[in-house]
């Protein structure tokens, strides 16, 4: 061996001893990129499962929660109660909390996952569903067709869509595309008084457009029918009781046109002999969905209703699949014929009705179009995964491909497990799910790190030379920490969140609202490092 | 705290449950300052916890107790005990569902539509399935038994159940 290997060596050792030093012996090390549920829940599992373990938990903005803060709704503000659970696990000694911090190439003032992967035992990606499912329908691109996901950011105060804006005063009929839970958030904000979202925690800039809104009528529509529907019980009934909004339920017929269907339909999916076959103890969640639907179905049809003033109203259209978006004030001749970009604002959806396929997973359509007027329309129809620098990604599925929480080394159904590299959350499974749904995928995520160290396969960091590991509080030239000094990145720990906050909350109780959100990240790194410079 | 934490995980033990119920009654007022009522006189209220893993607890709480607030309560000493609670008995997860007996089931009042519709969200939903947040305990539920569903249906599905070192 030549002397300079071997001195190498030594400093390598070196090295090695005072990382393990600065980390307390056994300490074991796992970075997890995103703060939102699935980041804390497999904190908290690994936490739980080994009493030497440091978790670095990473986000791109300098606050955490993700879309406990820029998704769920303002006015449920009880699902954000949550927060209390994570703030307690960020509080534990063995974690960290670095905001400001990017993942992507590495280039710039990025850190890429190659780099962590060579500074952790493990590495996490529970950084969910940045991207939407586009349509691809001609007249996408039309002013007034946005996507729901980004209208939920902007009135949540996200920092990425605090310039886009919605205009909501020019006209009286926004259409949703979808009918998850989403689409009702959607609905809802848009028919709601905004009197009662102004002690919430939404955007000022949202509530005054709200303020100045002219729609009236929020159609949202799915491909399949009620049975099919992706929304939960909860958020139907609560659209079912604001005050001074009127829902109705159509079962495949105009929306335009208003027509409801008569009782002699029996409701199709909704008929009594419908909910009855629904009677399995694994039915339940179905049948109390299709009972309340069948209710606020008769209820539209004329049954049940009660005579009251509504300022707004809501319809629920089934059986509805889009074809294109027309702009307005464009006579039917010159209407997008070739199927190329059409310009200006929007002015109808068209659709096409559709039914069933036999085995109820599809909507085929009937050959029936129909065209609703409309000022806005809204796609929900799912959130997407973005592919990472370094990271497989199946493309097609868009999904990391992975197994129990292992992201694979490609899609391929053969594909061996990537040492070291996991996934949690919408990165793992794809978007769909509620908070709870974090809890069981993190402890799944976690058992399988601690398998894998049980099982001594971790691998990535043990392959280096020592130099290069250590996380935010290590103090060697190879750690995280130095890695993020040296391009000039300052992040943001969990003490500069507080004090963000602190003045939240502070601003909130001086205006009314439950906090009042710093929207631009500038604003959000000035107060965390007040106390700092 | 520490000699009532000791107290805590003494009330899983059968064989101690009188004395450490004792003990358990003397730290009440101090350590739960949310609890209304005498607790000096409250009944005891014994019943059953089976984890996620299958095993049985013996456990013995007080009339007057919330389910959910008592579950974290023993959880300090015994971490098989995990029960959630991310919307602080607001009705809005379905966290702390657990799954009761279905005599004692029919004891309880019927669950309002708000808490059934929550439950509709859980995992694992059967007949006798509850928030433990909406229960309050009383002495009809001695001899319950409270079993805390798996989390996913493909939970530890490699049978792997990592050990608390």
């Amino acid at each position: 061996m030549a002397p300079g290997a071997s001195s190498m060596l030594v400093r390598a050792a070196r090295r090695a001893l005072a990382s393990s030093a600065a980390t307390g012996g056994g300490a074991w090390r796992v970075c997890i990129v995103g703060s939102g549920p699935a980041g804390f829940y497999t904190a908290d599992a690994l936490l739980k499962g080994s009493p030497d373990v440091r978790v670095d938990i990473l986000d791109r903005l300098p606050v955490p929660f993700g879309l406990v803060r820029y998704g769920v709704a303002p006015d449920h503000p009880e699902v954000k109660n949550v927060t209390e659970r994570f703030t307690g696990i960020a509080r534990d000694a063995r974690v960290r909390f670095a905001g400001n911090v990017r993942v992507a190439d590495g280039a710039g003032l990025t850190v890429s996952v190659d780099e962590l992967r060579a500074r952790y035992d493990a590495v996490v990606l529970a950084c969910g569903a940045d991207g939407d499912r586009a349509l691809r329908l001609p007249g996408e691109g039309l002013r007034g067709v946005s996507s729901a996901r980004e209208f939920v950011a902007w009135y949540s105060g996200h920092p990425d869509c605090a310039r886009a804006g919605w205009d909501l005063s020019r006209h009286d009929t926004a259409i949703v595309i979808g009918q998850g839970n989403v689409a009702l958030d959607v609905a809802r904000v848009l028919t709601k008084r905004p009197a009662e979202l102004a002690s919430t925690d939404i955007a000022s800039e949202a509530l005054a457009a709200l303020e100045r809104s002219a729609i009236r009528r929020v159609i949202v529509t799915g491909r399949r029918g009620p049975l099919q529907a992706a929304f939960t019980t909860k958020e139907l009934r609560e659209l079912s009781k604001l005050d001074g909004v009127r829902l109705s339920v159509l079962l495949g017929c105009n929306a335009d046109a208003g027509s409801h269907g008569t009782a002699d339909d029996e409701g199709g999916a909704l008929s009594e002999r419908a909910l009855a076959a629904l009677s399995g103890e694994a039915d339940r969640p179905r049948r109390r969905q299709a009972e309340l639907l069948r209710k606020l179905w008769l209820e539209s049809v004329g049954g049940g209703g009660v005579a009251r003033q509504f300022e707004r109203e809501i319809v629920l259209a089934f059986h509805m699949q889009p074809v294109g978006f027309e702009p307005a004030g464009v006579d039917a001749g010159a209407r997008a014929g070739n199927g190329g970009e059409v310009a200006g604002e929007l002015g109808a959806v068209r659709f096409e009705r559709t039914q069933l396929s036999p085995d109820g997973r599809s909507a085929v359509g009937t050959g029936e179009y129909e065209r609703t007027p409309c000022g806005y329309a809204f796609r929900s129809i799912g959130y997407l995964p973005s592919a990472l620098p370094g990271v497989p990604f199946d493309a097609r599925r868009s999904l990391v491909p992975s197994a129990h929480g292992r992201v694979l080394g490609s899609a391929d159904a053969a594909a061996m497990p990537l040492p070291g590299l996991y996934c949690s959350g919408w990165y793992k499974r794809g978007p769909s799910g509620v908070v709870l749904s974090n809890i069981g995928d993190g402890a799944e995520t976690a058992a399988a790190i601690l398998a894998d160290r049980a099982a001594g396969t971790l691998g990535a960091r043990a392959g280096t030379d020592g130099a290069a590991r250590g996380g935010l509080d290590a103090e060697g030239d190879g750690s995280l920490r130095a890695l993020l000094a040296g391009r000039g990145v300052r992040p943001v720990d969990f003490a500069g969140w507080e004090r963000i906050d602190r003045h939240e909350r502070e601003a909130g109780a001086a205006s009314g609202k439950r906090l009042r959100k710093v929207v631009a990240v500038e604003d959000m790194l000035r107060l965390a490092r007040e106390a700092d410079d | 705290m520490a000699a009532s934490a000791r107290n805590v995980a003494a009330c899983v033990r059968p064989l101690l449950l009188r004395a450490a119920a004792r003990g358990y009654r003397a730290t009440q007022a101090v350590r739960h300052g949310d609890d209304h009522g005498d607790r000096e006189s409250a009944a005891d209220v014994p019943f059953t916890i089976v984890d996620r893993a299958g095993k049985a607890h013996a456990v013995t709480a007080k009339a007057g107790d919330n389910l959910m607030y008592f579950a974290h309560k023993l959880q300090a000493e015994n971490p098989a005990i995990v029960i959630e609670g991310a919307c602080e008995a607001s009705l809005a997860c379905s966290t702390c569902h657990v799954i009761l007996s279905s005599q004692h089931f029919d004891v309880l009042d019927e669950p309002s539509e708000q808490e059934d519709d929550m439950l509709d969200m859980a995992p694992c939903l059967s007949a006798t399935s509850r928030l433990s947040c909406q229960i309050v305990l009383k002495p009809e539920l001695a001899g319950m038994t409270v079993s805390l569903p798996k989390f996913t249906r493909n939970f530890y599905v490699d049978g792997h159940v990592p050990e608390p070192h």
